[in-house]
Order: C-alpha cells, then sequence, then structure tokens
C-alpha cells in the first residue's frame, strides 16, 4: 500500500453514491398500466438462471410505480469525481432503455425504436438525507409501438455512446402504441 | 467560432415536443469536441414528488431546435 492509500484510510469522512429509479407506465389516457416490482428472490433468479418470473407473492407483486435500486458503475465513479474537479466539461444529461442487460459500461441492448430512443432528460438537484445530496434525472418517454424494456441507464451523450453513469434492470415492461413511461432516476451523494 | 444560439433564446431537444422548448441560460465551448454546449431550462412531472419541477437541459449544439415564442 503506497503513502497516498495510507493516508485516504486515515481519512474518517465517507461518502457513498447511492441510486434508485422510479417508473410509472401510463396509456393514452393517462391511466396508469401495472407493473412489476421486484423482490429479492426475483432478483436472485435474475441473476443466475436470466429468469424473470413475474409469480405474484413470491417474486414481487403488481403495482402502478415500480422503485427500483440501481447500481452505479465504476466509469460513473470516475466521471463524478471529474465533474468535482472540472476535468471533464460533459455532464451526464440523459435517460437510455434498453431490451438487454447493462455491461459495466453500456445497456446491454439500447433500444433506438418507437420512441424509447435515448434523450435529454431534465435534470434538478434534490434533496434525500442532506441538503442538495441528490442529483434527479426525469424524462418521459412517448411511445410508438412495442418494445419489451428490462433496462435502463444515465448516460454523459443525449444520442449514442458516451460514458454510464448508473443502470438498472427490471422485469420486463411492455409497451404499447401511445403508452408514456414516466422514469424518475436519483442518484445520492452521501 | 461564433455560437449559433444565445442567451434567452427558446429551444428544445431534437426529438422532443414543442412543449418541452426552454430558454438557454447558459453555454460553453467544449474544445474536445468543436462544439457549443448549452443549458436551458426546462421543467418536467416528477413521479417521486408527484409535482412539477424545474430543472435544467444539457445538449450540444447539434442536439438542439430553435422553437418560435408566440406572439
Amino acid at each position: 500500500m503506497n503513502q497516498l492509500n495510507k493516508m485516504a484510510k486515515n481519512f474518517k469522512s465517507e461518502s457513498k453514491i447511492t441510486g434508485w429509479t422510479k417508473m410509472r407506465l401510463l396509456d393514452k389516457y393517462g391511466n396508469a398500466k401495472p407493473m412489476f416490482q421486484e423482490n429479492f428472490l426475483w432478483r436472485l433468479f435474475k441473476k443466475y438462471f436470466s429468469l424473470d418470473l413475474q409469480i405474484p407473492f413470491l417474486f414481487g407483486n403488481w403495482t402502478t410505480s415500480v422503485i427500483k435500486r440501481n447500481t452505479v458503475t465504476t466509469i460513473g465513479k470516475q466521471i463524478s469525481a471529474q465533474q468535482v474537479g472540472g476535468t471533464t466539461s460533459a455532464p451526464v444529461t440523459a435517460i437510455a432503455l434498453g431490451v438487454g442487460t447493462p455491461s459495466a459500461t453500456a445497456l446491454g441492448s439500447e433500444s433506438t425504436t418507437n420512441g424509447g430512443s435515448r434523450g435529454a432528460a431534465t435534470v434538478s438537484n434534490q434533496t434525500t438525507t442532506l441538503t442538495g445530496d441528490t442529483e434527479r434525472w426525469v424524462k418521459t418517454f412517448t411511445f410508438s409501438g412495442v418494445l419489451v424494456l428490462i433496462e435502463e441507464g444515465l448516460f454523459d451523450n443525449n444520442t449514442s455512446g458516451g460514458n454510464m453513469l448508473a443502470s438498472q434492470t427490471f422485469s420486463a415492461v411492455t409497451t404499447a402504441n401511445t403508452d408514456t413511461l414516466q422514469i424518475t432516476h436519483n442518484v445520492k451523494y452521501a | 467560432m461564433e455560437q449559433k444560439y444565445k442567451l434567452g433564446d427558446k429551444v428544445k431537444f431534437m426529438n422532443d415536443a414543442d412543449s418541452l422548448a426552454g430558454v438557454i441560460v447558459s453555454f460553453s465551448y467544449d474544445a474536445s469536441i468543436k462544439s457549443f454546449r448549452y443549458s436551458f431550462t426546462s421543467k418536467a412531472f416528477d413521479v417521486d414528488s408527484n409535482s412539477m419541477i424545474e430543472g435544467i437541459k444539457t445538449c450540444l449544439e447539434a442536439e438542439l431546435l430553435p422553437v418560435e415564442s408566440a406572439k
């Protein structure tokens, strides 16, 4: 362990980056459509067997508002640090959806059709525990056809590529023409 | 090098509806990608707080479209 690592270990103040996402699927009349809120058992089966078992009570429950904890990537921690010092000029501005399984750096299969394309989100600073400790990205997708979405991520590029700050997988959300999906993605620095 | 949009111009992200347009509040030049980067006001319905929130959107010059203000 070098001198810098020893010094860093001695600092008492620690900071964690955590995130979560809230999603709502609405039809063209604004009525909320049911989505599957997964539990620990669902996550276990998804991780080890790649199964999306939408069995109520055993693997979760049907609800109109799903909350999901996300994974902050290693590159996400790097670009967060770079923003503090200004060594990057590209803020995280976009929300993307996909139909695959996210890797450490990108979505597995990013959606680019039927209204599911990546786009600029409305970003604001919010308070969760400490004043202004949370950054919030909000975007509403309006679909023009069927998509079976299972992943979502935050990026520093509004159109393609870029660095992924955080991602999440969720139980399949099937969209129809004129449906809207409201996504609120929070990342807390505290 | 001169920017296409000025402070106060009404713009929107290219894939968004006109109703999601906002007013430019700041811009900077990113030499690494040779493009201006703009921040503009944006409102959105926030499911988390069940209310409208005011935030910003940040886009590159090529990702923006001008929106005519209603006279």
